[in-house]
C-alpha cells in the first residue's frame, strides 16, 4: 500500500456518525470536571462510611462515583487493609478460588498512530515491524497449544494491512489449528476501534471478548499522548465498545494505561465506562477490566519519565477500588507485573492473567527466548512458563481454570451478567475450572505441578454444591480415561 | 406450541417454547445464535446452577441452536416434534 493509500485509509477510519447518537449536546459520558469535583469532596471518609460502602460491594452492587471516590480518599492504612480484605472477599464470592489463564499473540506491529507511551507507534523506526502471515499464525496458535494453553487474546496494531479481514483470517486460523487433544477454544482480540459494519463481522466470526483500552480518560490528557491518527480521536475510541455491542457484540473489555495520568482519575473513567455501557445496553457492562502499568517501551522517553508512573502501594490499592466498585466483572493482570507483584496483587480481586507470556511478533514458534525491545511494544515484568505460573498459584490455593464453557453453550452477555450480578457465577466456574485444570495437569503438567495440582483439586472438590460433586467426580474419572472437553 | 408463538419476535416466541418445555417436562432449555465456535445468548431460561447431566447442544440451522441440561428429561417422540417445529420456525423467521 502506497502512502497516499494508507493515508486515505487513515482518514476515512473514524466514522463521527456512528459516534454522535451517543453523545448528548456533543458530549461525552467523561466529565473530567465532575470527577475531580468528585475526589475533592470525598476526602478523609469516616470509618462508618467506608464499612457501608464496603457491605454494599460484598452484596455485590456496582459502586456509584462517590463511593469510589471516598475509597480512592482513604489514607489509614487499618482502613486499607480492611479494603484488601473484602475486595479478596468479594473475588472468592462471585468467581471462587478460580484464576483464569490465557496467552497473548501479537499478530502484528504495523501502527499508524503516534502514541507517545508506545513502542509501536509509527515514528518509532527502532521497531522492527512484521505482521505474521496465516501460516505464521499457525504455528504461533501451534506453540500455543503444545503448552497447555486453550485460551487467546490476540492483538493487532491500528494498520490498513491488519484491518478486519486480515483480522477475521488470522481469527479463522487459530480456530482451525489442533495439535493433538489440544486447540484454542476461546479468541479474544484487542484490536483498533472498527465500524459497527466490521464489529459484525468479528460477531459473525465467533470472537470471545472485544478489548478496547481507553488508555486514559482525562482528555486534555489523552489530546497531548495521541497527537495524531485515529486513536486521536478520543470520543471513536471512548464509544467502540457501544458500538461493538450495537453489532451484537456483547462480550466487551475495557482498561485503562495506569501512569499516563492521576490513577485516581483513572479508576473513575473506568466506573463512568462501566456505568455508561450498563445504562445503554440493558444492564451489560464489561466483561473484563484491565488495569495495566506503564512499562519500559524501546526509544520511548514518556514510558519511563511519566510523572503519574504508578507505585507499588497505588497499584494495589487501584486494583482493590476496582474489585469493590464493579464487584461482578472479570479484572485481568498480566505479565507486564513482576512476579512478586502479581503474588500480592492476585489477591485482592483479579480473576484472569496471562502465562508463558511473549510478546514480540513471532516469538513462541521462533522460540527466542530473551526479551527483545525493539520487537516489543513494552517490556515485560514476568516471563515465567505456564507450568510454573500454574504451580505457584496451586500452592496459593488458587484453580488454574482453561475453560470456555459458557461462550460455547450461551452463558454470554446479558446471562452472563445477569448470573455474576447474583454472585452465583463460581458454580459454573468452580467445577469446570476443575475439569480444565485436570485435563492440563494430565497432558502438560511437570510431575510437581501434577502433584500440587492433583491435591488442589481434591481439596476444591468440597466447595462444590454437594448435588454436583458425584457428576463431577464421575467426568473426572472419565477425563483420566481419556475424555476432554466435558463441562458444566 | 404455534398458537403462541405465531404473533411473537423471534425472542420472545423462543422464551414462551422454553416456559411451555420447561412446565410440561421439568426440561430447561434456552436457545442461541450460533456464531462459530461461539454459541451467543439469546432466549430462554438456563438457571443459575449446574445440573446433573451433560449439557446438549444441538443446531437447529445455520444461524440457531438449543442447548439443554436435562434433555433426556423429555421423550423421544417428543423431542423429534420440538426438534422439527422449531428448525421450521426458526427458519421462516430468520432463513437458514
Amino acid at each position: 500500500m502506497n502512502t497516499v493509500a494508507c493515508q486515505e485509509w487513515i482518514e476515512a477510519a473514524v466514522k463521527e456518525d456512528e459516534v454522535a447518537p451517543y453523545l448528548e449536546g456533543g458530549r461525552d459520558f467523561i466529565n473530567d470536571d465532575e470527577i475531580e469535583r468528585l475526589l475533592g469532596e470525598n476526602r478523609e471518609p469516616e470509618p462508618q462510611l467506608i464499612r457501608a460502602i464496603l457491605d454494599r460491594s460484598l452484596s455485590f452492587q456496582r459502586l456509584e462515583p462517590h463511593e469510589t471516590a471516598a475509597l480512592l480518599n482513604v489514607t489509614d492504612e487499618d482502613r486499607w487493609h480492611e479494603i484488601f480484605e473484602t475486595a479478596r472477599e468479594v473475588k472468592n464470592r462471585v468467581y471462587g478460588p478460580r484464576i483464569v489463564t490465557f496467552a497473548p499473540l501479537y499478530c502484528s506491529n504495523l501502527c499508524v498512530n503516534s502514541c507517545l507511551y508506545c513502542a509501536f507507534r509509527r515514528e518509532n523506526t527502532s521497531e522492527r515491524r512484521r505482521r505474521l502471515t496465516l501460516d505464521e499464525v499457525r504455528r504461533e496458535t501451534e506453540a500455543l497449544v503444545s503448552g497447555g494453553h486453550k485460551r487467546l487474546i490476540v492483538v493487532y496494531g491500528e494498520h490498513p494491512w491488519s484491518g478486519i479481514d486480515y483480522i477475521a483470517a488470522t481469527i479463522r486460523a487459530i480456530y482451525d489449528t489442533k495439535v493433538g487433544n489440544g486447540e484454542i477454544r476461546r479468541v479474544n482480540i484487542n484490536a483498533a476501534p472498527q465500524t459497527v459494519t466490521n464489529y459484525k463481522v468479528l460477531k459473525e466470526i465467533g470472537i470471545g471478548t472485544y478489548q478496547v483500552f481507553q488508555e486514559t480518560y482525562h482528555h486534555a490528557t489523552y489530546s497531548k499522548l495521541h497527537p495524531r491518527g485515529p486513536k486521536a480521536n478520543y470520543q471513536w475510541r471512548l464509544y467502540a465498545l457501544h458500538r461493538a455491542q450495537e453489532a451484537g457484540v456483547d462480550d466487551v473489555a475495557i482498561g485503562a494505561l495506569f501512569g499516563l495520568y492521576d490513577w485516581r482519575f483513572e479508576v473513575m473513567g473506568l466506573l463512568y465506562h462501566t456505568i455508561d455501557l450498563e445504562e445503554k445496553f440493558g444492564g451489560v457492562g464489561p466483561h473484563t477490566i484491565s488495569f495495566p502499568r506503564l512499562e519500559p517501551a524501546a526509544n520511548t522517553p514518556l514510558s519511563v519519565n511519566s510523572p503519574f508512573k504508578v507505585s507499588d502501594r497505588d497499584f494495589k490499592r487501584l486494583v482493590a477500588v476496582i474489585r469493590l466498585s464493579v464487584p461482578y466483572t472479570g479484572m485481568i493482570i498480566t505479565a507486564r507485573e513482576r512476579a512478586e507483584i502479581r503474588r500480592d496483587v492476585i489477591n485482592v480481586g483479579c480473576t484472569q492473567t496471562d502465562a508463558s507470556t511473549k510478546i514480540g511478533v513471532g516469538a513462541y514458534s521462533e522460540r527466542y527466548d530473551t526479551q527483545d525491545a525493539n520487537r516489543q511494544q513494552f517490556l515485560l515484568g514476568d516471563t515465567r512458563s505456564l507450568d510454573e505460573v500454574i504451580r505457584e498459584l496451586a500452592e496459593m490455593g488458587y484453580l488454574t481454570s482453561f475453560c470456555t464453557a459458557g461462550y460455547r453453550c450461551g452463558r454470554t452477555g446479558s446471562y452472563f451478567m445477569s448470573i455474576a450480578k447474583k454472585g452465583k457465577v463460581h458454580q459454573f466456574c468452580i467445577p469446570n475450572a476443575i475439569l480444565t485444570f485436570k485435563e492440563y495437569l494430565l497432558d502438560y503438567a511437570s510431575e510437581e505441578t501434577r502433584r500440587v495440582g492433583g491435591e488442589l483439586i481434591k481439596q476444591q472438590i468440597v466447595n462444590v454444591p454437594e448435588n454436583v460433586r458425584p457428576v463431577l467426580r464421575k467426568r473426572l474419572k472419565a477425563i483420566e480415561n481419556g475424555a476432554r472437553d466435558l463441562r458444566f | 406450541m404455534d398458537c403462541v408463538t405465531r404473533e411473537l419476535s423471534l425472542v420472545s416466541a423462543l422464551d414462551a417454547v422454553s416456559r411451555l418445555v420447561d412446565e410440561a417436562f421439568g426440561a430447561r432449555l434456552w436457545f442461541v445464535e450460533v456464531l462459530g465456535r461461539r454459541w451467543s445468548y439469546l432466549a430462554g431460561e438456563m438457571g443459575d446452577q449446574p445440573a446433573q447431566s451433560e449439557l446438549t447442544c444441538i443446531r437447529l440451522n445455520g444461524k440457531f441452536g438449543l442447548v439443554s441440561d436435562a434433555w433426556g428429561a423429555i421423550s423421544e417422540t417428543e423431542r423429534a416434534k420440538l426438534i422439527a417445529f422449531l428448525e421450521k420456525f426458526v427458519t421462516s423467521r430468520h432463513g437458514s
